[in-house]
């Protein structure tokens, strides 16, 4: 058995007397410790799938399972306890705390879990040992970012999901980002899975599902990932 | 093609409905508290005004002690600012009303002016008719056709008879816990009805009182500038008659005087001229009856002479009577013997008495037959024819026959003996007869004599006993005569003292005193202004604390939504609208909200404060109503400050934001920096924080503006709602205070002065549940305008164990100084006085009394001046008229029983009781305090208001961060105290604030609403801090379960979105 297998997850969102199909039939695996890029444009669903992985939002029918663990079937306070310690969301836009420091805002995340790592190594990881008690406003979007990875692979959480990770960031920090990303899964083990639009950091990825109109359109396994360092778009 | 740009305001409506109707409700309230209570004062006064001009009432009334004449009035019309001018009698009186005693006063029916309403039955026509308030009725238990029975004079009847029911515009103070119709010299000292009665009910030719309608006073308010400037003109007017209509009446009063003197000196000159007349007939008479007296006296005295002399007499013929009767006695023995002797001769002659005569006669006849046959023999012997054998025997025959006459001669004298006897006897015995005869008749004689005697001494003893009784009564009139004299020369002086008294007392009449009142003289009247004016007062202070923090508030939101849509005035401007269609969004938002709220507050307010706060006010006032009137002015007002806050504060942040470049727009608004706050730099704080209060911290310095705001908002309601209990507890314990820190009394009697009682404290303090008796004088008199209470201390020791009498300031015991007061805090304030100054006191008759004041004391109800009764006799003579006592009875039963034993008493007019009196404080001042607790509610309204409000901005303005949080994976109840925690912090530094800020405005708001005579107690207790506190707090955990909602319906996807 897979460690993530999606079974026929459809989403209709009901806006008023109109109901808009997100997702149909979705239906994927993932294995523990991959890399996976899912990819689409705008709207074709891959960011509600994401959502439905991280327990922030619930599918309208079918069935999610993280490590034989049926996540589509929790709810309250269970579901919130699910994403306290199994998930670690990187987010388009940071979400760090403006009023907290940069370590301050791992430190936000660790006091929830008690199994964690120590946030002040975290920071030295992803590489802002000397950046730690600097506010986000006084950091630069890359920076923010790796914070933001930093908060998330803090509560060592079993699904590291990063939605557009890069989406607001220049070349040359997306690509350190995506680097980190890749780091920490190729290093920690961590089951990575990577929103994004931005089809030319597919060869990286383990594992590449397609999105389209809300559907998987091919899930593409890559025997042989290409590590960032040596992609170039 | 519609405008879309509408399209989008009106759909902004409906998107952003809760801050819509935030926005509305805070203007509402503004507005709803502003216009209310402002609208409240004036509303209440033209109610006021309403009621007393739809009645006609007088705008002025001149009372005279001496009345008022019909050239009075006219003098009085003539004026120039007399509208018109009425007189009317009115006479305060002593009634029984059933079982009670009661003053009544009792009032001419009007003509034109202060117009009565008939409420039931028919108006009274004759003079021995009355019309009755209601109250009299049904308190005293009485119905139509019952009888008032007056106990003074002043009426031509001395009862009257109930007709129906009547309501007056001159009494309007609410009876219903106290009947009390005002203040009055007769009787208990209280007005307790009123009544009317036809003119001629009333036993008087002067008008007591000219009631005067003042020319275009009826045209303004009541009570206003322009209508106190017109009742000053009208008095000034009256002042300048006033002299000479006094004296014009004093002299007429002096003539009418003197015409009756005259006319009472001739009627005593005549009733005493007869009296004398009467005496000195009387005299006469006696005089003449003692004459006579005299003359029986001495007819009595001859009439004895005569009778003792006649008395005399009969007892010599009495003793003659007496020796005849012995010597007729004697002779009657002999005779008896005589008789007797003759009888026993006869007996042996064999005789009877009468038989002596025929013996006699038969005796003669035998001598002559036998003379004649003697002479026949002799004749025939002589003849001698005859034989001699026949001589012989003729001779021896006549030898017989002269024997036999021999024999019938002896015979023939003894007969004649006893013939002689016989007669003899019979003449002894008709001798005897006459003799008899002759006593009898002497002894008739005497008899008689005895008898006129007898007749003459009864008749001389009846006459004596006349004579005595004739004396008697002379005596007796004499007496009566004297005494009469006595009496006659005793009324003449009085009668002639009494005139010269009055001739006297002509010398010392005084000039009649005009007394000008106009409608505040009234108690009620200005009673009703000034809390009118408490009111007015409240209005100024309260809807601005109000406005105040609504406005702040609304401001805040508008300010966010501009904030909030910022990308979206970017886009429109980069589309080229201009700027004042961008505006014309949160101008419609603001406007649409502010408008209906403001005016639906206005609306609601202009019609609930002023009915609910007149509502409360009916507890004291009588009056019909409210009359509402919309007040365009100060609504206006409201609704432009709230429009002009809020539509403007969304302007001013629209324009601010306009400022930037539509590119600058579009970007994201940087997040507010994160900073260390100065709390980081004390280790020994920060280290103690856990991670939460960290980020608390930091954040509550973040947001400055919003946390300055919402401390503001709940310092602003804490301190309205701490204010609104501050009134509260400076108002609802006066009563209660004045009577257990200062009056420690459990009652208190009042004497009735006319009824002099020097044991009747004595009577009372007999009473086995009496501990305690102080007899004093509670005197009522003027200060400038405010009614003062004299209290007398006869004993200055016993009053001080009763009355506290202790320094307003420091709390030291006060103690009275001879000729001088001391007075209470309340009165000095108001009229600046303090120790060492001089009080000018005014009695009924306008004199002024100036005393120095020689303490200040602590009194919380009412206006008292004390002192001793020396200084007091300057004033008036001291008398007591009221007894406080103190008692150890528990229960209401027990003293009800007391106070009917008190009352059997004549002296002792009623008895009240500590309870009573702070029942009835507690009465007055409930209006207040309901007043006030509208207000706490409003501020409460309020600051639930603003504490959602606030929290919904905090909310919406970081929801990203919520989002992000939640999807971190905190619980619910850590993302509810990443927020609540806040506002609990806020919450507290807002309620100290606003407690701290309250507790300053107390004083401030409290002293405009204090009435005048009341000292209220600037306080706020300590329990007050906690109602307000736990009233916020209570809001703000309201605040916190309902924000827990909305927290929870925030949508984790919200942290994917990019910034907006």
């Amino acid at each position: 058995m897979a460690y993530i297998e999606f079974h026929d997850i459809c989403k209709i969102y009901k806006m008023g007397e109109v109901e808009i199909d997100a997702l149909k039939d979705v239906s994927f695996n993932i294995e523990k410790g991959e890399l996976v890029c899912v990819l689409g444009p705008s709207g074709s669903g891959k960011t509600t799938c994401l959502n439905i992985l991280g327990g922030m939002d619930d599918a309208t029918s079918g069935k999610v399972t993280v490590e034989d663990r049926e996540i589509t079937a929790l709810h309250g306070r269970d579901l919130i306890k699910y994403r306290r310690t199994d998930i670690g969301f990187v987010f388009q836009f940071y979400n760090l705390i403006q009023n907290l420091t940069a370590l301050e805002n791992v430190e936000l995340a660790v006091q929830l879990c008690k199994d964690h790592l120590e946030p002040k190594d975290i920071m030295e990881k992803v590489g802002l040992g000397d950046r730690m008690d600097n506010f986000p406003s006084q950091l630069s979007g890359g920076e923010q970012q790796r914070v933001s990875i930093a908060r998330a692979i803090a509560k060592k959480p079993k699904l590291l999901l990063c939605d557009e990770p890069t989406g607001a960031l220049d070349y040359k920090t997306g690509k350190q980002i995506l680097k980190l990303l890749e780091d920490t899964c190729r290093k920690e083990k961590m089951t990575v899975i990577i929103i994004t639009h931005n089809t030319a950091i597919a060869p990286m990825a383990d594992k590449v599902i397609r999105f389209k109109s809300g559907m998987v359109e091919e899930v593409i396994i890559n025997e042989n990932p290409v590590p960032i360092d040596d992609i170039e778009w | 093609m519609k405008n879309r740009i509408i399209t989008n305001s009106i759909r902004n409506i409906f998107k952003s409905f809760p801050r819509f109707i935030s926005l509305l409700v805070m203007s509402a309230l503004g507005v709803f508290t502003f216009a209310g209570l402002q609208a409240t004062a004036p509303d209440m006064i033209s109610t006021l005004d309403v009621y007393l001009d739809s009645n006609n009432v007088y705008d002025v009334q001149v009372i005279s002690d001496m009345g008022l004449t019909d050239d009075d009035l006219n003098a009085i019309s003539e004026l120039e600012s007399v509208e018109s001018t009425e007189g009317s009698k009115f006479k305060q009186i002593v009634a029984l009303t059933g079982s009670n005693e009661h003053v009544i006063s009792v009032h001419q029916l009007p003509e034109n002016m202060n117009a009565i309403k008939l409420t039931s039955g028919t108006m009274p026509v004759a003079d021995n008719e009355i019309i009755v308030e209601e109250n009299l009725l049904t308190k005293e238990e009485l119905a139509i056709g019952d009888s008032i029975v007056f106990e003074d004079e002043g009426f031509v009847k001395k009862e009257a008879i109930i007709t129906g029911t009547v309501s007056s515009p001159l009494y309007y103070n609410n009876v219903k816990i106290e009947q009390n119709r005002g203040n009055t010299g007769v009787g208990t000292g209280i007005i307790a009805y009123y009544a009317y009665m036809p003119k001629e009910a009333f036993d008087m030719d002067v008008y007591t009182v000219a009631y005067i309608t003042v020319n275009g006073a009826k045209e303004v308010e009541t009570g206003s500038q322009v209508y106190e400037s017109k009742i000053a003109k009208m008095t000034e007017e009256l002042e300048s008659i006033k002299d000479e209509r006094q004296n014009a009446r004093r002299d007429s009063i002096i003539k009418e005087a003197n015409d009756e003197i005259s006319e009472n000196e001739a009627k005593a000159d005549k009733e005493l001229g007869d009296a004398k007349k009467e005496l000195d007939d009387a005299k006469s008479e006696l005089d003449e009856s003692k004459t006579k007296l005299e003359d029986a006296d001495k007819e009595i005295t001859s009439n004895r002479d005569k009778l003792n002399s006649s008395k005399a007499q009969l007892d010599n013929a009495k003793a003659e009577l007496d020796a005849g009767e012995r010597s007729y006695n004697a002779q009657n023995e002999e005779f008896k013997k005589g008789e007797a002797e003759f009888e026993a001769a006869l007996k042996s002659a064999g005789l009877t008495a009468d038989g002596i005569a025929g013996a006699l006669k038969e005796a003669d006849n035998g001598i002559e037959s036998l003379k004649k046959g003697i002479a026949d023999i002799d004749a025939r012997i002589n003849s001698g024819v005859l034989p001699p054998e026949q001589v012989e025997q003729l001779k021896a025959q006549k030898k017989g026959l002269e024997a036999q006459l021999t024999d019938l001669q002896g015979k023939r004298t003894n007969l004649q003996k006893l013939s002689d006897t016989k007669t003899q006897i019979d003449s002894g015995r008709s001798e005897l007869q006459a003799a008899r005869a002759k006593l009898d008749s002497s002894k008739a004689e005497y008899e008689q004599g005895l008898a006129e005697y007898n007749s003459g001494v009864v008749s001389l003893e009846s006459a004596q006993a006349e004579y005595d009784d004739g004396m008697k009564e002379l005596e007796d009139g004499e007496k009566k005569y004297e005494d009469g004299l006595k009496e006659y020369t005793e009324k003449e002086a009085d009668a002639r003292d009494e005139i010269q008294n009055a001739k006297d007392e002509l010398k010392d009449i005084k000039t009649p005193s005009w007394y000008i009142n106009d409608r505040r003289d009234y108690l009620t009247y200005s009673d009703y202004l000034d809390d009118a004016s408490s009111i007015a007062n409240l209005s100024k202070v309260f809807p601005f604390l109000f406005f105040l923090v609504a406005i702040l508030i609304s401001l805040i939101s508008m300010n966010r939504m501009v904030e909030d849509d910022r990308m979206e005035i970017g886009t429109l401007k980069s589309l080229g609208f201009s700027n004042g269609q961008i505006i014309s969004k949160y101008v419609m938002f603001s406007l649409l909200a502010t408008l209906i709220g403001a005016v639906g507050g206005a609306i609601a307010g202009l019609i609930v404060l002023p009915e609910m706060i007149f509502g409360i006010y009916k507890i004291l006032f009588d009056i019909p109503g409210p009359e509402l009137s919309p007040r365009w002015g100060t609504t206006l007002i409201g609704v432009a400050i709230t429009v002009a806050c809020v539509a403007g504060s969304g302007i001013l942040t629209a324009y601010a934001v306009l400022k930037e470049k539509p590119a600058s727009l579009m970007r994201p608004k940087a997040p507010r920096m994160g900073k260390r706050v100065l709390l980081e730099r004390i280790p020994l704080f920060w280290n103690r924080l856990n991670f939460s209060g960290k980020i608390t911290v930091r954040n509550l310095f973040r947001y400055k503006k919003r946390v300055f705001v919402t401390i503001a908002g709940i310092a602003g309601c804490t301190a309205l709602i701490l204010i609104g209990f501050g009134m509260k507890d400076s108002i609802v314990d006066i009563p209660s205070a004045q009577f257990d820190e200062i009056y420690n009394i459990d009652g208190m009697a009042f004497l009735n002065t006319d009824d002099k009682d020097d044991s009747v404290n004595d009577f009372i303090l007999e009473k086995p549940e009496i501990v305690k008796t102080v007899s004093t004088a509670k005197v009522s008199a003027d200060v400038s305008g405010s009614d003062v209470y004299f209290v007398v201390a006869e004993n200055q020791e016993d009053l001080g164990e009763i009355v506290i009498l202790s320094d307003s300031v420091t709390g030291e015991r006060l103690s009275l100084e001879p000729g001088k007061v001391v007075i209470t805090e309340k009165l000095a304030r108001i009229k600046k006085l303090s120790v060492g100054d001089t009080i000018d006191v005014k009695d009924i008759n306008n004199n002024t009394y100036s005393y120095p004041i020689s303490g200040i004391a602590k009194n919380y109800f009412d206006h008292y001046i004390y002192l001793d009764d020396e200084t007091f006799n300057e004033y008036s003579t001291y008398e007591p008229n009221l007894i406080y006592f103190t008692t150890n009875l528990d229960t209401t039963e027990e003293r009800e029983q007391l106070s009917e034993e008190l009352l059997k008493r004549d002296s002792i007019l009623s008895v009240t009781y500590k309870e009573t009196l702070i029942e009835n404080a507690d009465n007055m001042l409930q209006s207040l305090n309901s007043v006030v607790f509208i207000l706490i509610i409003l501020a409460a309204m309020l600051a639930f208001v603003v504490l959602y409000n606030l929290s919904n901005i905090n909310i919406n303005e970081r929801k990203r961060e919520l989002a992000t949080l939640k999807v971190l994976g905190f619980y619910n109840h850590e993302v509810d105290s990443y927020i609540t925690r806040e506002n609990v912090i806020l919450t507290i530094i807002g309620i100290g604030g606003g407690l701290i800020l309250g507790f300053f405005m107390t004083s401030a708001v409290v002293s405009t609403i204090e009435i005048e005579k009341a000292r209220f107690m600037y306080r706020v207790l300590p329990q007050s801090f906690i109602f307000a506190s736990l009233i916020s707090v209570g809001f703000t955990l309201i605040v916190n379960f309902i924000t827990h909602f909305n927290l929870k319906k925030i949508n984790m996807i919200e942290s994917l979105k990019s910034v907006e």
